[in-house]
């Protein structure tokens, strides 16, 4: 059994929908890297509609590619991999990325906040004890946090929010008590 | 000295929380003990030989009398009594529970305290100039960025999984006082032209199985940019480097193996595709932060003091301390006083609880109830008067902490070895405690001078025996104890990493080579004036080869050990 568990928008800091699958993308077709980009190189547009799985050691020159496509899903070996956080925020920071980045793979519980945070908003679960916690509302995480990323929890020291991003970010206002 | 505000305190609330929630998820099961690791280790909590060691941060260095007491407090609640102060600002309860440790969380959350990231593959705590803010040949304070610094480290979702641990030091000092270009990232506040002030940054330095000494990466950046660059450097090495070896994981391997020029590069790339204005430090919480790093209000006190002169005078002991242990404050009629962790026979870092309470009442009394952790495993008391020192100095005597040889070769750096952590080769402690016993004469310590010697119990160097003058490194020689000797370390601006004399010394030998070393040194330096490193860096490892292993004479070794040829077994 896997879950999906989806955080709804890229700005929502908070999950709002635990279900079977997002309805647009539940079903969609995902394409290992190299097809994928073979389609957007035919001219026909179908990888607008079609989504992307990648490994956590895909080149940044590739993830600049990807932006076109509907859905991202990164494929997490291993928990303790760090490069898809990094991987999450070039996608969503640099690249102006706005479709479903998901994560699939080794997730567990304690990562979630982590990985929304970095700006992944679907995370595909096989771990049980994690699909358990998440059934009875329980995903943990620190209600404060120190870095002014794009998506976050709510709290954050007023003197440390970024003048720059706020004026330019409209997704980030409603977020901000 | 910095002071949480509700955001903080609900900062490490919420962390005590979620590690307490942690631990009981571990304990039902729904967590394996792989899956857990990780977690506790970025709360500190380490799987000893005995069982679990907790490391507490005290960021930069800095602590006040009231989390000295809440820290001995933790000792007799939930510890044997004592605590053991380490190389990287930190300090260490060896005998604590799992079960205890989410009420050990609260309770440091109460003094504005955590163990954050003090260890895991994680930025970790982040060490300072223990003199920083006080010492006379500062440029600037480096404790705001320090603390700028722990708050943006602090959970930061991108870096809590890095290929392996990473370790930041600041210093704003002409002397670098904490070892910045032995860590991966060494940051140093420099002028730049039009005398702002920025920082260069050094990368790639450590100590562990391949010692290195950090390299230039920029040799100004700006001051506002120093966030939005350190993201960049911690992307590049969270993206490329070696996550399929454990000992080739480190930012040294990969900035070695690409170059110095071509990681500054894909640095400098990564840092102008990234919204720097967004990641930068806003010029509202760096002028939050600043205030709190005034200077405490110092009467003015007399620059000479008569009596404290014929104290000297008459009191050889005193005379030592004074010499020794204090130096010059900012604002004349004041000195730093250090308290050496350091009485011949002593476990060098170790603090009883009650000396962790003694030194808050002394702290409280005489330095603002502030003090300072040196990563020499020293408590620096900032702000003491010099009309005050005599009193100090006979209320530290009374406490057992008045010894005199801060900066002397009885003033050992030495890890927990053996006798606390699984993955030693070899005792730390009892060679620390035989060769301070060995030295433990006031005035030949003097007669040797400045001298810095490090211990490890083995190769991941905790001890800093790379950077010490004389470096000793517990090595496994089919199954025996034996220790390696390294000559001519350095942690300082000049730094370097030690060179391998010769052959390893069963342990019962240490004494007796540091002798051969001390004698080779005394009898053939030019002067007095000479320092050992000098003399060392003069004469390279020959003399102290041939009085080590050369012919007979009464230093050298039993002939067994001359014909190993193994070096380090
Ligand atoms: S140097 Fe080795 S023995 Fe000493 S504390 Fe570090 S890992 Fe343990």
């Amino acid at each position: 059994m896997t879950l999906l568990f989806r955080t709804g928008t890229i700005a929502g800091a908070r999950p709002r929908s635990l279900d079977a699958g997002s309805q647009t993308n539940a079903s969609r077709a995902v394409l290992p890297l190299a097809e994928w980009l073979a389609r957007a190189e035919d001219g026909s547009g179908a990888h607008e509609t079609t989504g992307v799985v990648i490994d956590a050691d895909t080149k940044p020159a590739d993830l600049a590619t990807l932006s076109d496509a509907p859905l991202i899903v990164v494929r997490l070996a291993k928990f303790t991999d760090g490069r898809a956080y990094s991987i999450a925020r070039i996608m969503r920071e640099t690249h102006g990325y706005t479709g479903e980045l998901r994560v699939t793979g080794d997730v567990l519980l304690d990562q979630i906040a982590l990985l929304q945070r970095a700006g992944f908003d679907s995370f595909e679960i096989a771990h049980l004890p994690t699909i358990d916690a998440l059934a009875r509302g329980h995903l943990p995480s620190i209600a404060s946090c120190y870095q002014d990323l794009p998506h976050m929890p709510p709290a954050i020291r007023p003197t440390l929010r970024r003048a720059a991003r706020s004026a330019t970010a409209n997704h980030s206002n409603e977020r901000r008590p | 000295m910095y002071r949480y505000d509700d955001f903080d305190h609900e900062f490490v609330r919420s962390r005590a929380a979620q590690f307490r929630d942690q631990v009981s998820r571990r304990l039902s099961g729904d967590l394996t003990e792989d899956q857990f690791r990780p977690l506790r280790l970025q709360n500190g909590l380490y799987l000893q030989l005995h069982g679990y060691m907790l490391r507490v941060a005290i960021p930069y260095g800095v602590v006040s009398s009231s989390q000295l007491r809440a820290l001995a407090d933790i000792a007799r609640r939930y510890d044997r009594g004592y605590g053991h102060f380490t190389t990287r600002q930190n300090i260490q309860f060896n005998w604590v529970t799992l079960t205890d440790t989410p009420d050990i969380l609260d309770r440091l959350a109460e003094v504005e305290m955590h163990a954050v990231q003090t260890s895991g593959n994680c930025i970790r705590n982040v060490t300072s100039d223990p003199l920083a803010g006080v010492a006379a040949d500062e440029i600037e304070d480096p404790r705001i960025w320090a603390e700028a610094l722990r708050q943006w480290s602090s959970v930061h979702p991108e870096f809590l999984f890095l290929p392996r641990k990473f370790k930041i030091a600041i210093t704003g000092a002409a002397e670098d006082r904490a070892a910045i270009l032995f860590h991966d990232i060494g940051l140093r506040i420099v002028k730049g032209k039009g005398g702002a002030t920025g920082f260069a940054v050094y990368v790639g330095g450590g100590q562990g199985r391949t010692p290195y000494v950090a390299q230039l990466l920029r040799g100004f950046l700006e001051r506002r940019h120093l966030l939005s660059y350190l993201e960049a450097v911690m992307r590049v090495y969270n993206l490329h480097g070696r996550r399929d070896n454990l000992y080739k994981a480190r930012i040294k391997i990969l900035v070695n193996a690409l170059g110095i020029d071509e990681f500054a590069r894909q640095v400098e790339a990564e840092w102008q595709s990234i919204d720097r204005e967004a990641l930068d430090l806003p010029d509202a919480e760096v002028e939050r932060i600043t205030p709190h790093f005034a200077l405490p209000p110092l009467l003015r006190r007399p620059a000479t003091d008569g009596a404290i002169a014929r104290r000297r005078a008459r009191d050889a002991d005193f005379d030592r301390f004074v010499r020794n242990n204090t130096a010059p404050h900012r604002i004349p009629g004041y000195r730093i006083v250090t308290v050496a962790l350091k009485t011949p026979g002593q476990v060098p870092g170790d603090a009883t609880a009650d000396q962790m309470d003694a030194l808050a009442d002394i702290a409280e009394r005489y330095s603002h109830a502030e003090a300072r952790v040196t990563y020499v495993q020293n408590i620096v008391l900032p702000h003491v008067a010099l009309a005050d020192l005599a009193d100090l100095y006979d209320r530290l005597v009374a406490d057992g902490l008045a010894s005199a040889n801060a900066g002397l070769i009885t003033d050992i750096i030495a890890c927990p070895g053996l006798d606390y952590c699984n993955l030693a080769n070899a005792r730390a402690i009892p060679v620390a405690q035989a060769i301070a016993r060995r030295f433990d004469d006031p005035d030949r310590a003097a007669e040797i001078g400045a001298l810095r010697l490090n211990i490890s119990g083995c190769i991941n160097a905790c001890g800093h025996h790379h950077s010490g003058n004389i470096g000793i490194l517990g090595v496994d020689k089919k199954g025996t104890e034996h220790y390696q000797i390294t000559l001519g370390g350095s942690p300082g601006d000049d730094a370097e990493v030690g060179t391998i004399v010769g052959p390893s010394f069963a342990a019962e030998d240490v004494p007796d080579a540091i002798e051969a070393i001390i004698a080779t040194y005394l009898e053939q330096r030019d002067s007095a004036g000479e320092s050992f490193l000098e003399f060392y860096r003069r004469v390279g490892t020959g003399p102290f080869k041939a009085r080590l292993y050369g012919s007979r004479s009464d230093n050298a070794p039993t002939r067994s050990r001359v014909l190993e040829t193994t070096i380090g077994g």
